[in-house]
């Protein structure tokens, strides 16, 4: 009895020509998935935003027609506007409620795991199921916000009723939702800090700002620029907590380009416009992304 | 061999004869079909959603609803049917949304090959039964393309205690007695009167004012008419009414936030569609004293009449569809007679006459939302919607103005905009 030779030296073969290859065989299915979930949309996007297409009628070529008509579009300004209103005002704010949470669960303080958990539970639950909670609250008549305000002696607010107070709320759902992970972020970064820096700081006489101010702020700046990096790309392209309260209403008072980029696409049915629109916000998020990250490597 | 040929002439003849005798119509010709339909999350829908097995034990069809918010609802049957999928068949529509672009598109099959089919059609689906008005919108050019489910139209939800108090008789029967009830009616903890504010969502509202103002959607030549003297007639009327009697924060009302309000006692009357009466009349959303004391009124009459728009939801054909007749089979059972007249009886306004005369149903509904609803029926005015293709956009340009005149921006300038970016609007599509 011998066993043939042939499919085990072919099995042999293939195993070389894996070994071989493995260091572009192994990222083949990423790249594989990358090309057609991610360079493929954006691509065929590009190639949508030079069509004048109205969803349910054959697309025509107009070149860049699209990106002129955003231009002169009040519309596409207020987007731009309300985006960098909405990230500018959110964002530093998570920084420093997410820093003075990190600082504080940096110590040790009975009950501590607990509280964590509590504290990290916004950041886990669905953003729409979130926002359905929140639209309820901000209910000027029926809401438990102006419930709590009138119990303690405050006026009756509109919320996102109100035009000037629509964005100011959103960031407010937007800050007690992404809190908890630019936390996380800075106390991982806090806890890599060896004590010895703040013993040798005590032994020098620093006070407790100093020590921070001049210990604590340098060592964990890099965490804070990736904590804002992360936090400005998804706060300039937040869709669904907005789309939920108040779809950019009252009016287009807290629409975003985002927001407004999805009724140009799906109620408007403008695809070629939305995509355009798209494609300003796919720059605007680069850039700045680009930006933040030179200011982590540029200076060390 | 023989025998089980002669077996199978057994049973034909056996079953050929039972069906002769009880009904000519072979429900079961597709057993083992499946369809799949797209729902809004609707009364209607909450309506027949128990009762899918009836259907799968008469026929031996499968039916899968697929139900979803309305926002949700559309933006997925949007991408179901320009994507073509076969394993769509069917769907609700109402034709005042979105008939110019699903007919453009083709995307709805026409049924009339279907109805003119003996085997295809029960012959007690009876097409005269339905409301003319409601039938009458799922008729194209090419025919017809479904059957209208419901025929909706808002009505006046007020409440006589509270009118009782204030010392006012029955309901306001023009606008302007509207306005005096609601001033009457309004304080700190109850607002005067309530109606649609959100933008793009209140225009299917403010219709039922634009038209009894005497205005239009459209000039003759077919450019926008929102800036007539009519529209703006129309538009201050509701902002004066919102702002100085209406609960805060108007802009942001949906229907929901409507429906709760009154359902909560913190409105006296409320504008809306006379399908919410289900709303009013359930103990877990209504308090008892609302309930009690709701009565209904039609549209009061303004300038131009009362003429209030109807709408019409129903249920189509994928044109995409594999399998249509199955599809048609579930429509005509959906909208059976007998389906219609229990949609009517659970707070539906069903689309067919014989439903509205059934006995049963006249003893259980209110009589005055009955009297309001039919009379509402006949002066209503199909378009609800701008006739135009990009609807959507069209009702969002009108939202900005009512969000602008609720927020006590000059009106005249509001919706001469608003009409402007409409001519744009609707020109890109041309």
């Amino acid at each position: 009895m011998r066993l043939p030779a042939s499919p085990i030296k072919m099995l042999k073969r293939s195993s070389d020509f894996f070994d071989r290859n493995a260091q572009w065989l192994f990222p083949l299915p990423a790249v594989l998935a990358i090309v057609v979930l991610i360079l493929g949309p954006v691509l065929a996007n590009f190639a949508i935003s030079l069509h004048g297409w109205f969803i349910g009628r054959p697309p025509t070529y107009i070149g860049l027609q699209n990106f002129s008509d955003a231009f002169t579009d009040r519309r596409f300004w207020n987007g731009v506007l309300n985006t960098f209103y909405f990230t500018m005002v959110a964002v530093p704010t998570q920084l420093l409620l997410g820093l003075a949470v990190a600082v504080l669960f940096n110590r040790e303080f009975p009950g501590k795991g607990f509280v964590r958990t509590i504290i990290l539970l916004p950041m886990v639950a669905t953003p729409v199921a979130i926002a359905l909670i929140w639209a309820l609250m901000f209910n000027p008549s029926l809401g438990v916000l102006n419930y709590f305000l009138e119990s303690v002696g405050l006026p009756r607010s509109l919320w996102v009723a109100d035009a000037s107070l629509a964005i100011p709320a959103l960031v407010m759902v937007d800050v007690w939702q992404w809190t908890p992970m630019v936390a996380l972020i800075l106390l991982a970064a806090l806890q890599g800090i060896p004590g010895e820096f703040y013993e040798a700081a005590r032994i020098d006489g620093a006070t407790g700002w100093q020590a921070f101010r001049f210990i604590t702020l340098p060592t964990i700046r890099s965490a804070i620029i990736v904590a804002l990096i992360l936090r400005s790309i998804d706060a300039l392209k937040t869709f669904d907590i907005i789309y939920v309260i108040t779809s950019g209403g009252p009016g287009i008072a807290s629409e975003t380009l985002n927001v407004f980029a999805f009724k140009a696409g799906f109620e408007f049915f403008r695809a070629g416009y939305a995509a355009a629109l798209l494609i300003f916000l796919m720059f605007l998020v680069l850039g700045i992304a680009i930006l933040l990250n030179l200011l982590r490597t540029g200076r060390r | 061999m023989r025998r089980v040929v002669s077996g199978f002439v057994l049973v034909a003849v056996v079953v050929a004869t039972g069906l002769a005798t009880a009904q000519e119509f072979d429900w079961q010709r597709f057993q083992g079909d499946d369809v799949r339909f797209l729902m809004n999350r609707h009364p209607f829908t909450d309506f027949l959603e128990p009762l899918v097995p009836e259907f799968e034990e008469l026929t031996g069809i499968d039916v899968t609803l697929e139900i979803f918010p309305e926002d949700q609802f559309r933006q997925r049957r949007l991408l179901e049917v320009s994507s073509g999928a076969a394993t769509l068949d069917g769907y609700m529509v109402m034709p005042g949304q979105v008939g110019a672009q699903y007919l453009g598109a083709d995307w709805i099959r026409h049924v009339d090959d279907f109805v003119e089919d003996p085997s295809l059609t029960s012959p007690e689906l009876d097409l005269e039964d339905f409301f003319d008005g409601a039938l009458s919108t799922f008729q194209s050019n090419d025919g017809l393309f479904g059957l209208p489910l419901q025929i909706e139209s808002s009505l006046l939800f007020y409440r006589e205690d509270l009118f009782e108090e204030a010392g006012l008789e029955g309901p306001p029967e023009t606008l302007e007695e509207l306005r005096q009830y609601a001033e009457a009616l309004h304080s700190d903890q109850v607002a005067g009167f309530a109606m649609r504010g959100r933008g793009a969502a209140a225009t299917s509202q403010i219709v039922n004012l634009l038209y009894s103002f005497g205005g239009q959607w459209q000039n003759d030549d077919g450019s926008s008419a929102l800036a007539s003297e009519e529209s703006q007639q129309s538009l201050s009327y509701y902002a004066d009414l919102l702002r100085n009697y209406g609960p805060p924060g108007p802009a942001n009302l949906h229907w929901n936030e409507v429906m709760s309000l009154y359902a909560q006692g913190q409105a006296a009357m409320v504008f809306d569609a006379n399908v919410f009466r289900s709303i009013v009349e359930d103990p877990e959303q209504a308090t008892d004293v609302v309930r009690e004391n709701t009565r209904y009124a039609p549209l009061p009459e303004g300038p131009g009449g009362s003429l209030p728009a109807v709408l019409v939801w129903g249920l189509s054909v994928n044109q995409a569809s594999d399998s249509p007749e199955a599809a048609w089979y579930f429509i005509q059972w959906a909208l059976s007679k007998e389906n219609q007249r229990q949609a009517l009886l659970s707070g539906v306004p069903a689309a067919r006459e014989s439903s509205w005369q059934d006995e049963e149903f006249q003893a259980t509904a209110p009589e005055s939302w009955i009297q309001a609803s039919r009379e509402s029926f006949n002066r209503g005015q199909p378009d609800w919607n701008p006739p135009v293709v990009p609807v959507a956009e069209v009702r969002d340009a009108y939202g900005q103005a009512i969000v602008a005149a609720l927020q006590g921006q000059d009106i005249e300038r509001a919706l001469d905009r608003a009409a402007q970016e409409i001519d744009r609007i609707v020109s890109r599509t041309q």
